[in-house]
């Protein structure tokens, strides 16, 4: 528990301590870019002082400190909104996005990378290894993009998303439909990416277990291999296959950043994406916090739950 | 006596492109109901690769030789299609495997695993498997309260209880326990060998039972077979063997016996190293490290023969044409 | 077995993209800073890949961005497997209250989101190809840091170790003269994965625009492809497919390369866990590519 406070501040004191340490003042990063070079010395103060940067530094970092937790992250300079709203706009389109990768790659490739561990030493082994580290080897953005050409440039499926507004039209259902319609492609391709690793993961994984003697004594009692390998190996395997991709899931979300936007699909990479462009770093300040805070929130869970599925970090081991 | 298993002729060898190894070759055994034949040898004996092979859980590039017959009840069990065996194994066969420290799959309760082949076998629903399990587990001793603990709760003796209790499970023709009781400090591994002991009088259990250590097996033992380098070197009743070793290996490894009465005597360990598979002396396979070594032993293979009445030796000192 | 066949496959494929990198001013056809084609031109002999939106070779552009890949990878990865060795080996040499303040930050830093900190950082201390080493090479150390540890906690307790600090070695002389050579196998193989990721992520961060805009590696290519939306005409296949095919080529070369390293170190390796560290600790094989986006 102490370990994720810690990480969550030492993100919050990187977001204060980054603007500061960087080249040039906070102030070109508080006013929209293109005014940085104009403003005059008036509004100069002006800022200083709304943002509280004349006060001494520990000030500051309290006042920051006390504004987070009261849900405070600034406002956009180039849409003067609170970031907080931006965010919480974009964090279901995300969260969608996310959640359905990790179960559909978790389908997909811890199945192939199980059956590929069942056979070692079968024909499809090296072929098999080969295509899924190829899998995980190529670039998210640049699987996106081929997905994109073939679906909507060649095959005329699907529409090509712009950032267009939801219309609504046909209302609920409709609505799920342009929601489902936009989520199809940037899913199938974050799916794709994650199942390579996931083939590696589980592959090893299940690998390991079968060469432990306890898969032997499965097999003295009379299960078949298919028992034993489902209802022991696999079953054992599960378990650490769910920690590593809970501690993993901070590559997802880095996954689905660049992913997000290759298909302008409107979550928080997207916006990520965005403000790089046009340098708004509060909104990218404030998107960051929120994609840390809710991987550290996927590790503590991993953490949680851990002991609960695997009762050997449940008791101490007496031996 | 009726004769419950009988094996003739088993080769197990590992091939993989660089060279073949015989890590068993040509073994012939015989165990009658009710018996505990003792199987002893150095690691690197084959003695593993011999259970292994009996459970036919022998994995590539390991491979059982065809010619080799498994009679148990009169029915040889290496004609079977592969399919067939995992409804032997438990059932006819039961396993006790060399590593019971780790043999229980760690994140399973034990009445559970056990229950589990009881099922399989008895094809009986849940809880009635789960109450044989129970049983089971009271009659090697563990307490009710443990039965349904995880396997890293429980003490090394016991997990090895619970291995038992796993092994007799479905009452099996024939138990193989492979170094039942190694890696068990010595208070412990007295009462596991008395449990074995005691089962075997109360169930008349026949048994196979593998160890680098003779005393210990020749304590529990009917019979008892030597091996060396994948052959069997000698055999015979186990007292006899253990007061009037005949092959010099056999004999070396009595010497090597602590002696707790009787005078004080330095203990003779055996010299040379142990055998290596890969690569084998011409002639008799012990004769680097043999006291007894004529100019013979670097032509002639010894094979086993019988030395006395009822004893086997494979070595040239017992073949007929050098008795006097 | 395959393993090595994989290795051996790693090996020249990126040999292949090496000589290409060293010998670029030779093998590329046109200055790729130069308009020498019209805007948006068809592959044709004179332009095999054709040209950008700006008139560009696409194929010289491809040949001088292997240079900036191949470097910021290799360079990025040359500076994480340093920290790493050195905290790793400092870390399970001395244990006690080092190793813990040590691990304790490794464990932080491989709690974050790596992509979006480095975005943030990247952004704010300006795009230059420095600083995209810096930013990726500080932050990806920990995982080989925390892998090396636990080997080296291993190896300070074999014979000639123990032996070595009976005989009143310094410690600094034991990490250096007796731990180093026994994991060197081991930071071989760390550093290859270390170059795929570090690689990856460039290729990231040059996508979403945040590297440096006066050099282009094969992910800044891809940014202008994407920017221009050369995929909506035929244009992909000479401006999308290439630069994603080199980076995806080289990233699996770099994988095959350290599978083998790592079976020859222990065939094992990718499945024993360290004595005494939880199941969590465990180290589950780091991904190798797209999945190393953390």
């Amino acid at each position: 528990m102490a370990q994720y406070a810690l990480v969550v501040l030492v993100a919050v004191s990187l977001n204060f301590a980054i603007p500061r340490l960087a080249p040039g003042t906070p102030i070109d990063y508080l006013v929209p870019s293109e005014q940085v070079a104009t403003i005059t010395p008036e509004q100069r103060e002006r800022v200083l002082a709304q943002f509280g940067l004349e006060k001494p530094l520990a000030e500051q970092y309290w006042l920051y400190l006390t504004g987070i937790f009261q849900g405070d992250l600034g406002y956009s300079t180039q849409q003067g909104r609170p970031v907080v709203d931006m965010l919480l706009e974009r964090l279901p389109w995300t969260l969608v996005l996310v959640r359905g990768a990790i179960t559909l790659s978790l389908i997909i490739g811890a199945g192939a990378g199980f059956l590929s561990a069942a056979r070692r030493g079968g024909r499809m082994e090296v072929g098999g290894l080969a295509f899924f580290m190829f899998l995980d080897s190529m670039p998210p953005f640049w699987i996106g993009m081929l997905l994109l050409v073939l679906f909507s440039g060649y095959l005329n499926l699907l529409p090509v998303f712009g950032a267009l507004p939801l219309t609504g039209a046909g209302g609920g259902f409709g609505l799920t439909f342009e929601v489902a319609q936009r989520l199809v492609l940037p899913l199938l391709t974050l799916t794709l990416v994650r199942a390579g690793w996931l083939f590696l993961v589980a592959r090893s994984s299940l690998a390991g277990e079968l060469s432990e003697d306890y898969i032997v004594m499965a097999e003295a009692k009379g299960l078949s291999r298919r028992r034993v390998v489902l209802g022991h190996g696999v079953r054992n395997a599960l378990l650490p296959l769910m920690t590593a991709v809970a501690v993993e899931a901070g590559t997802v979300v880095g996954g689905a950043t660049v992913v997000e936007t290759v298909f302008s699909y409107p979550g928080l990479g997207r916006l990520i994406y965005e403000s790089v462009l046009s340098r708004d770093y509060p909104v990218l300040q404030g998107a960051f916090l929120l994609l840390a805070v809710g991987v550290i929130a996927a590790n503590f869970l991993a953490d949680l739950l851990y002991p609960i599925i695997d009762p050997r970090t449940r008791t101490a081991d007496v031996r | 006596m009726s004769t419950l298993l009988e094996v003739r002729g088993l080769n197990t060898v590992y091939r993989t492109p660089a060279e073949t190894v015989r890590a068993v070759d040509g073994v012939d055994l015989t165990v009658e109901r009710g018996e505990i034949l003792g199987v002893v040898g150095e690691s690197g004996s084959g003695k593993t690769t011999l259970v292994m092979s009996l459970m036919r859980l022998i994995k590539p590039p390991g491979r059982i030789l065809k010619g080799g017959e498994m009679l148990l009840d009169g029915e040889d069990l290496f004609r079977l299609p592969r399919s067939e065996m995992p409804a032997r194994r438990g059932q006819d066969l039961a396993l006790i495997p060399q590593s019971a420290m780790h043999a229980l799959n760690p994140v399973i309760p034990v009445d559970r695993q056990i229950a589990e082949g009881i099922s399989v076998h008895q094809g009986v629903g849940r809880k009635a498997a789960m109450r044989t399990a129970r049983e089971r587990l009271r009659e090697v001793g563990i307490l009710p309260e443990r039965h349904n603990a995880y396997p890293h709760e429980l003490s090394g003796g016991m997990r090895q209880r619970c291995i038992i209790a796993m092994a007799i499970a479905n009452e099996p023709k024939l138990v193989i326990a492979d170094e039942p009781v190694s890696g068990l400090d010595v208070v412990v591994q007295a009462r596991i060998l008395r449990l074995i002991s005691e089962l075997k009088e109360s169930r008349g259990l026949s048994m196979i039972l593998v160890s680098h250590d003779l005393p210990t097996v020749a304590k529990i033992c009917d019979r008892i077979m030597v091996m060396y380098a994948g052959r069997i070197v000698e055999t015979g009743k186990a007292r006899a063997v253990l007061d009037k070793p005949l092959h010099p290996y056999t004999r070396a490894l009595v010497e090597a016996i602590p002696q707790m009465r009787g005078p004080r005597q330095p203990l003779q360990p055996i010299p040379g190293d142990p055998p290596d598979l890969h690569n084998l002396p011409p002639g008799c396979n012990f004769r680097p490290r043999c006291p007894a070594a004529f100019v013979d032993c670097k032509m002639v293979d010894p094979s086993l023969e019988e030395a006395e009445r009822g004893r086997k030796a494979a070595c040239l000192l017992y073949h007929k044409e050098n008795r006097k | 077995m395959s393993g090595a066949l994989l290795g051996r496959i790693g090996a020249a494929t990126l040999t292949l993209f090496v000589v290409a990198a060293v010998f670029a001013p030779v093998l590329a056809p046109y200055d790729p800073t130069l308009r020498t084609a019209q805007p948006f031109e068809s592959p044709s002999l004179a332009h095999p890949l054709g040209a950008n939106d700006v008139g560009q070779d696409i194929l010289s552009e491809l040949i001088f961005a292997s240079r900036l890949s191949l470097t910021v990878g290799i360079v990025t990865a040359c500076l994480a497997t340093v920290l790493g060795v050195t905290v790793g080996v400092v870390s399970g040499y001395l244990r006690g209250p080092v190793d813990g303040v040590l691990m304790r930050g490794v464990d932080v830093i491989l709690s974050l989101p790596f992509l979006p900190l480095m975005i943030v950082l990247t952004a704010f201390l300006g795009q230059n190809t420095t600083n995209l080493i810096l930013v990726i090479g500080l932050l990806i150390w920990a995982r080989p840091a925390r892998l090396l540890r636990s080997q080296v906690l291993s190896v300070r307790e074999s014979g000639h170790v123990q032996a070595a600090r009976a005989m009143g070695a310094t410690h600094g002389y034991i990490m250096v003269r007796h731990i180093l050579p026994r994991i060197t196998p081991l930071v071989a193989a760390q550093f290859v994965r270390t170059a795929n990721v570090s690689i990856m992520l460039e290729a990231s961060l040059a996508f979403l625009g945040l590297s440096d805009p006066f050099q282009k590696s094969w992910g800044a290519i891809l940014f202008y492809a994407n920017a221009r939306s050369a995929f909506l005409a035929d244009a992909w296949l000479w401006w999308v497919l290439p630069p994603g095919l080199c980076i995806a080529a080289v990233v699996v070369s770099f994988a095959f390369l350290g599978y083998a390293l790592e079976e020859r170190v222990d065939p094992r390796l990718r499945s024993t866990r360290p004595e005494g560290e939880t199941l969590k600790d465990a180290e589950t094989p780091a991904p190798v590519g797209g999945g190393a986006l953390q």
